[in-house]
């Protein structure tokens, strides 16, 4: 659209963003928590956009450059119920065990949990013994998707771990002789703000707190606000909230073999608040190193409802050395009002705007289109033929 | 998944007790690396009541040079082959190409005379190696016997070998001064792939004039074959850019991709990369014979 209007990709992009004030698709105002101008305008500095706009060939390899745009709702979709429950332990020797039934699968959410009741509690992490998940035993904090483990069930730990810092806070401001205003809990131990010499660590203070009867467990749970969504016309709040990123990316075309190189990409995302940065960067790492897949081998295929590859012989995924360099991540903070500390989802709305950006710098780079994946060699090869002709 | 079926696995000390087993036992079949016969046996696409295991003949494992002859034991690896110093002075093609055979797992249990004898039609080494002028020695408890390389291959996973017979060695001529040679190939990603289609390409030069030259594809038959065509087209001719090119034209009618429907890439494809990877191996090669004077 941007080449017919004779404009800028990105120009394009920035004249229709979304921003606070503005309705999606389905009517949702936005209300807040809308950053992914500040995502388009990052990649685009950060990756030199305009110069590297300029076309680029040396011999039979032309390099292009190509943004892509993405927002993924958090929790339920079409205004389904949603909600997340979490339980926290204070041991009797002051060390902590959290239960979710969010799953780790490898990307760290219940991590995120505990981050968050360590910040809350004043607890050092490696305090925190992170269950595994029992369905049996706790109540349902609903499943691990919809890019909701760390919005939802992150913010019903900030529940259990509120609830049970107002416990801390009572036995301790007896203990310390100061008001509740006064105390401080940090380092696993509580002080008093105005006379720090004045504190108790978190084995004693739990101790106080079984002896005194007060209970040392709590629950946590956490239910966005109530949404309306019409689905006989698919308007109304879809999702609590949205998660934005935006990726540019330069790939060089081989434009005898059609095969497609993906030297560098820059990603942006607005995470609300990024509760392990890390983390962010390996979710993000992992959805670039996903989406060159999507976008230029990964095809199942299919012959009268038979997989015919079925096997990593056939079915590609990208090797190490398919791995395009990968600039810092652009963390834009806008935060989420009713979630723990702001935070919004992370993975799957790393993936989204990979796609979109490698299709377009091959776009930029050979003037063909593709609005089907793969773009394998093999097809690439055939469309700047037929071009020829 | 399904199962490997059962077999008996035999692990001789010496080439002398292998061909003894293979010879003795029935349906038994010698393995290597085993990194092609598990998936086939897997597969049910060959089926053997015994394996004969070669890994532990030290005298199988060996990469030398005498007589101005490069030999190399059967049992070398392909991580072994990208380690030699001395392939890689002597012979780099060969190098280049081992060290592009999947991944670092596979070229560290992978064996040249697996690669070789698996008679994959796009196996890696191949090419390197027919454009080397390779023989192989073949022993069996009658005795050995040395043959051209592509008199080896038959087919598709098929090769002139009889029940019984090993091949032990390949070997062939240490390249000359004024000798250049280049591999190329054309995968579905950058690394742990097969080929589409492979290419080596062998270059000997005298001032202006190509005295010999050797070019051999793989996945473009069914089985790796050198391109007389284009050889002659190059021979004893004089050599520039624009010659490389013409011959290197040549390819799309002399080869003879797989029109299998659900080959890893057309037929039309593999015959237009052919030119392509032939025209830049070629160079390549070219360039390489200039600078080795």
């Amino acid at each position: 659209m941007a080449t017919e209007l004779g404009m800028d990709p990105v120009e394009l992009r920035l004249k229709n963003v979304l921003t606070v004030g503005k309705r999606t698709t389905s009517n949702q105002l936005l209300e807040s928590s809308v950053g992914i101008e500040k995502c388009i305008r990052g990649v685009a500095e950060a990756s030199d956009w305009a110069n590297r706009r300029k076309p680029r060939r040396m011999g039979e390899r032309v390099r292009g450059i190509g943004v892509g745009c993405a927002h993924h709702g958090i929790s339920t979709s079409r205004g389904a119920p949603d909600w997340s429950a979490a339980s926290l332990i204070l041991n009797e020797d002051g060390t902590l065990t959290y239960r979710t039934t969010i799953c780790e699968l490898g990307q760290g959410t219940p991590i995120g949990h505990a981050k968050i009741v360590a910040e809350i509690l004043g607890a050092p992490l490696e305090s925190i013994r992170i269950e595994i998940p029992d369905t049996d035993t706790m109540p349902n904090a609903r499943p691990t998707h919809g890019s909701r483990g760390l919005t939802l069930g992150g913010t019903a730990a900030a529940d259990a771990a509120l609830k049970l810092r107002k416990s801390m806070v009572e036995v301790a401001s007896v203990l310390l002789e100061c008001d509740e205003a006064s105390i401080d809990l940090r380092d696993g131990r509580a002080f008093d703000k105005d006379d720090p010499s004045n504190n108790i660590d978190f084995r004693d203070l739990a101790h106080e707190l079984y002896v005194r009867g007060v209970n040392p467990a709590t629950y946590g749970f956490f239910v966005p606000p109530k949404r309306y969504f019409d689905v006989s016309t698919g308007l109304g709040v879809s999702y609590p909230a949205y998660t934005f990123a935006a990726t540019a990316v330069e790939v060089e075309v081989d434009l005898e073999t059609g095969q497609v190189d993906v030297v560098k990409v820059w990603p942006a995302m607005d995470v609300g608040k990024a509760i392990d940065p890390l983390m962010v960067d390996g979710q993000i790492h992992g959805a670039i190193s996903q989406g060159i897949g999507f976008a230029l081998m990964e095809d199942l295929r299919l012959d009268d409802g038979r997989v015919v590859n079925p096997n990593f012989t056939d079915y590609m995924v990208p090797s190490s050395l398919d791995t395009p360099e990968v600039a810092e991540t652009i963390l834009v903070e806008e935060p989420y009002k009713h979630s723990a500390f702001g935070a919004k989802g992370v993975g799957e709305p790393s993936i989204i705007s990979i796609v979109p950006a490698v299709t377009n710098a091959i776009y930029h780079a050979t003037g063909i289109s593709f609005n089907t994946v793969p773009v394998t060699a093999e097809r690439l090869h055939a469309a700047l033929r037929r071009r020829e002709q | 998944m399904r199962p490997i079926p059962s077999f008996s696995l035999h692990r001789p000390q010496t080439l002398k007790e292998a061909l003894g087993l293979l010879n003795e036992l029935e349906d038994s079949m010698p393995i290597a690396g085993g990194t092609d016969l598990l998936i086939d046996l897997r597969e049910g696409a060959c089926k053997a009541k015994h394996l004969v295991d070669l890994g532990l003949i030290k005298e199988l494992r060996y990469v030398r040079e005498a007589d101005d002859i490069i030999r190399i034991g059967s049992m070398t690896t392909h991580a072994q082959l990208v380690a030699s110093e001395l392939i890689k002075e002597k012979a780099p093609v060969l190098s280049e190409a081992a060290s592009l055979v999947g991944s670092v797992q596979i070229r560290n249990a992978a064996t040249i005379g697996g690669n070789l004898c698996n008679a994959s039609p796009g196996a890696d080494t191949a090419p390197p190696l027919l454009v080397l002028g390779a023989e192989v020695e073949v022993a069996s408890t009658a005795g050995s016997r040395g043959m051209p390389l592509s008199e080896l291959f038959t087919g598709p996973k098929r090769t002139s070998l009889a029940q019984g017979e090993l091949l032990t060695a390949v070997y062939f001529p240490v390249p000359p001064t004024g000798s250049g040679a280049s591999f190329r190939k054309l995968g579905r990603r950058k690394g742990c792939t097969l080929s589409l289609i492979n290419v080596a390409a062998y270059l000997e030069t005298d001032g202006e004039t190509c005295r010999e030259a050797r070019v051999a594809f793989g996945a473009c038959a069914p089985m790796p074959v050198r391109i007389a065509g284009v050889e002659e087209l190059l021979r004893d001719k004089k050599i520039d850019v624009k010659a490389i090119e013409e011959a290197s034209s040549a390819c799309y009618g002399l080869v003879e991709p797989s029109t299998r429907a659900h080959s890893r890439a057309s037929q039309e494809y593999r015959r237009e990369m052919s030119c392509v990877l032939m025209r830049r191996t070629l160079m390549e090669a070219y360039e390489r014979a200039r600078r080795n004077i």
